[in-house]
Formats: structure tokens, sequence, C-alpha cells
């Protein structure tokens, strides 16, 4: 199921908002293009926060 | 006014704590400037005076017995209405959803009552919390204390206000991209936004779940440092909590600064900032030279990425929580809100991913290229000076959307890479309002950021400065 081009049917969406969702898009294709060279690979972000935090003692997993 | 409300939320703790000041005192004084300038203000959403004294009451009456209920005992505080309170109303700066009747309560304002403070009721927002000005046709745009012909910035809008009136010492905000530390900035307080997983979220008010974080504002560092510990550490109803303990924060504000690398950033800002604003943030750096940090120009990566980048994790979570009820009820939202939500709707999944997956290298990235040269990274908090309320009534038209861009510019990479920034004030602009300086810290560096604010609001003295009509 299209999600985006169901909801566009419902809500209609001025000129303005789609050019700026397309100018969005663009920048994230081009960081994309840069960064991710093999394409959308598993992250984990909140891992990441915690293995970039300066030493400080965890209790545990995330709850 | 009350002045008892002069105090610090630090002092009046301590003076609550041995019984020189009593909580029924305490609240009876801010109540009532909630009510009185507080309404000038358009800063209050509504108050609970009789279940506030009641509480009051209950707390003197434990501390005549000898128990103090902790660190915030009988500290009164009023939050931004999109923290629940079970039973309270709860209603999102919205007329959308008047009348709704919190079912939960946010842990946060859970982990507050545990501490001892007295919650006297909700401060107006921006409408769901979506928009960096303040703006609000549905409850009226709060005014900045400073001038109120001029905007608070948002979206912690009344509470901004609030605090910086002095009608309560502290209160909780939220900030998806900015709304802590820009209302903090301009109304001329200190606000800080965690580390992203530090503070629970839940019974909060979703706006965009990727990007929401929690957190205290307060005229000190030191108070932040207060409310912030209360609040934060690992919750079970919030699964995206970090484990790790909230840590004594004000036991170390005292520390300084001296051999601190602090970097200020000068290219890689997608706002040129005003030149009013530049010879303040130079001052600065003077200060922490003169505090004993080594301090720097330090090269950042890019912001415009990051910033369009939060803009489609914001709006596409945005649209997805709102799409039922912009499409039932349209006509009913500010205006303003829809500007910033709308292209949320037009934006596609595999864009939405896309900025979700980048999230992670443009964080090892960052920290890499700036945490690895610094300690702390200092930049203004809003590259622009404080518009009026008149200047920024453009119909939520395209100027509208760029103001709140440009207003916000310096922010939101710190909401899309979770790490933790604040706003103190860094003086005062030929206006006569505030302006702040944001420090930003690698993960978890919350009380090395709250630290360096506390070594140079103690030199430079700008959080004592009072508002027109302040206590």
């Amino acid at each position: 199921m299209d999600e985006t081009r169901d909801a566009a049917e419902e809500i209609p969406i001025e000129a303005e908002h789609r050019r700026t969702a397309e100018a969005l898009a663009r920048t994230a294709r081009e960081v994309a293009a840069r960064l991710l060279p093999f394409g959308l690979e598993p992250q984990d972000f909140e891992a990441a926060l915690e293995k970039l935090a300066e030493p400080e003692p965890a209790t545990g997993a995330r709850p | 006014m009350s002045a008892l409300l002069d105090l610090s939320l630090a002092e009046l703790a301590a003076r609550l704590r041995t019984g020189e000041v009593t909580a029924r005192a305490a609240t009876e004084a801010a109540l009532a400037a909630l009510e009185g300038r507080g309404r000038e203000l358009v800063a209050v959403a509504r108050l609970w005076p009789e279940k506030a004294l009641a509480r009051a009451d209950a707390l003197d009456r434990a501390r005549a017995d000898g128990r103090l209920c902790g660190p915030l005992h009988g500290v009164p505080l009023a939050h931004k209405d999109m923290f629940d309170r079970a039973g309270e109303l709860s209603e999102w700066g919205t007329k959308i959803h008047r009348g709704r009747v919190a079912p939960r309560t946010a842990t946060v304002i859970a982990r507050l009552d545990a501490a001892g403070a007295i919650d006297l009721g909700r401060l107006n927002m921006v409408e769901f919390a979506l928009g960096i000005t303040g703006h609000n046709r549905h409850t009226g745009h709060p005014r900045n204390p400073w001038d109120p012909s001029r905007v608070t910035g948002g979206s912690t809008s009344g509470g901004a206000a609030a605090v910086a009136a002095r009608l309560v010492p502290g209160t909780l905000g939220s900030d998806t991209g900015g709304s802590i530390r820009v209302p903090a900035s301009l109304c001329g307080i200190v606000g800080i936004k965690p580390t992203f997983g530090r503070v629970s979220r839940h019974g909060a008010m979703p706006l965009s779940f990727s990007l929401d974080h929690v957190g205290p504002l307060a005229r000190t560092a030191r108070d932040c440092a207060l409310l912030l510990e209360a609040i934060a550490g690992p919750d079970p109803l919030d699964r995206t909590t970090s484990p790790r303990p909230a840590g004594a924060l004000a036991a170390s504000i005292d520390a300084g600064v001296k051999g601190l690398r602090i970097g200020f950033a000068r290219d890689g800002l997608e706002v040129e900032p005003e030149a009013e604003i530049a010879a303040l943030e130079r001052e600065a750096m003077a200060a922490f030279r003169a505090l004993g940090a080594r301090v720097h120009e330090q090269p950042i990566p890019a912001l415009a990425p990051s910033n369009a980048l939060r803009r489609i994790v914001l709006t596409v979570e945005c649209a997805a929580l709102h799409r039922e009820l912009v499409r039932t009820r349209r006509a009913d939202y500010n205006p303003e809100t829809l500007a910033r939500m709308m292209p949320g709707f037009a934006l596609g999944a595999v864009d939405y991913l896309r900025a979700l997956q980048l999230r992670t290298p443009l964080l090892e990235r960052f920290v890499a290229e700036v945490f690895g040269a610094c300690d702390v990274l200092a930049l203004p908090t809003c590259p622009v000076r404080t518009p009026t309320l008149a200047e920024t009534e453009t119909g939520a038209d395209a100027r509208f959307v760029a103001i709140s861009n440009a207003m916000g510019s310096a922010i939101g990479f710190a909401n899309y890479l979770g790490l933790p920034a604040l706003s103190v004030p860094m003086g005062f602009d030929s206006r006569g309002m505030p302006v702040g300086l944001q420090l930003v810290g690698r993960p978890f560096a919350e009380a090395l950021l709250l630290r360096a604010a506390h070594a140079f609001e103690t030199l430079t003295g700008w959080t004592s400065r009072r508002p027109p009509g302040a206590a």
C-alpha cells in the first residue's frame, strides 16, 4: 500500500509545501549518497549515543 | 511582587528546607504572581490553587514533623500545557483538545512530585509545540517580559515568560527543534535540552518521537541542574531512556572551566549571526578565556544538511500523528502550525527512512570532528535578534516559515544528533533584549555544560538582571 499517495489524496497539499518537501528530500538523497554508499543499513542511534559518551557507569540495558 | 520570587530556585529550596520560608508562603506568592503578571503576559493556561495550597500545607506539616520529601520540598512550579497529570486538563495549546482530561501522569511530573515540588498548574505553549516564535491564536500570543511587543520564542513560550518575569523559579519544557533553548535565549534565562534518552517522555505530548526531548528552564544553571537531577534517569515506561542514572549534576557545578577546551563555531552555520549577536559571542569567549578556558575557533560540519534532515523526520512524524485531525479538523489548526507541518504529508517513506538512517553516521562524524578537538562547542542560540509580534504576524506565509527557520537554524542539529545543549544569557542587544549563548557537548555531558554555564553566569552576572516589573 502506498501510504504517501493515500495521504496526499485525502489531504490537499499546497504547491509551496510540495516544493519544500522536494527540496528536503533532495538534501537527504545527496547526503545519503555520500554517507550511506551501501544503502539503508540497520542503525542503532541510541547505542551510538551511549558509545560516544564520556565514560560513565551504566547500570544495565535500556529498560 | 513577593521578594520570595526574587530568590533563585536553589535559594528558595534551601530556605524551604530550613523552615525559614513555608511552602504555603511560596505557593501563595507564586499563585498571585501568575494570576496577575502571568495573565498580563498571556503565560497562564490554568492554575490549580486549591490543590496546590493543600499540598503546600501537607508539605509544611511534614517538615514540622521532621520529614523532608526531597530536594525540591515545597518549591512551587508550573509547566507547559503538555505534561499530563491524571485527571487534570492537558490541552496541548490547541482548541482541538479543549477539555482533554489527562489519562495518566507524566513520569517527569511524578518525579517532581517525589522530589517535593508543588504543581501550580499549566502554562501556555505553541499549539502542539510546533513553532519557534511563540505564536498561538487559540490561547493568545505570550508576551516577552523584556518587551511585551516582542515574541517569547517557542514552543515553551508561557514557561519562559513566567520564569523570566520571576513568577515561578522553574518550569519544564520540551525541545524538538529548539523549543527550550530559543525561548530561554529570547527571555534571558537558562534552558537545557538533555541528551536523547536522558529524560523520559512518558506522559508528555508527542510531536516527533525521534526528536522530542524534555528538559528544564530556570533562571540559573544551578537551578536547571537541580530540576534535571530530579527528572532524569531510566524509565520503564519510556523504552528510549538510557540506563544511565541521573547523576549529581549540581554537586560538580562549582568546579569551574580552567583548562576546558571551548570551541566556537564560525563556518558551518546555516545563517550568519547578526553583527550584535556575533559581538556578544566574542565577548562571551573573552569571558571564558578570563575564566581559564582554552578557547579556539572550532570547525564544524555544515549544519544545513542536519537541519534539513531534522525537518524531514519532524514533519513526517508529525504528519503521521496528526493525519486524522488534519483530515477532519484542518480549519481548527493555527495556520502557523499547518505551515510548519504540511511538507510532511508530501514526503515519502524512503526519504524519511534515509533521514533516520543518516543520524548515526552524522552523529559519529560530528562527535569525532568536533569533540575530538574541544570539550564544549559554543555558538549563538539564535542568530537573529528577537522580532516583534507584529513582524511575525505574516499570516503563516513563506516569510513566516523563513523567519522560523532562521531562528532555529543553529539549534535543530542537536535534536537530530541527540546531543545535549543549553542556552545561557550572554548579554543584551541594543534594544535591551537578552541574547543566548548555546553550549553543546558530547552525549551525556550535561554536567559539563551546566558547569560551564554556571562559571560564565557567575562571572558575567547576566542571569541576575530583572525584566521590567519583576520582583
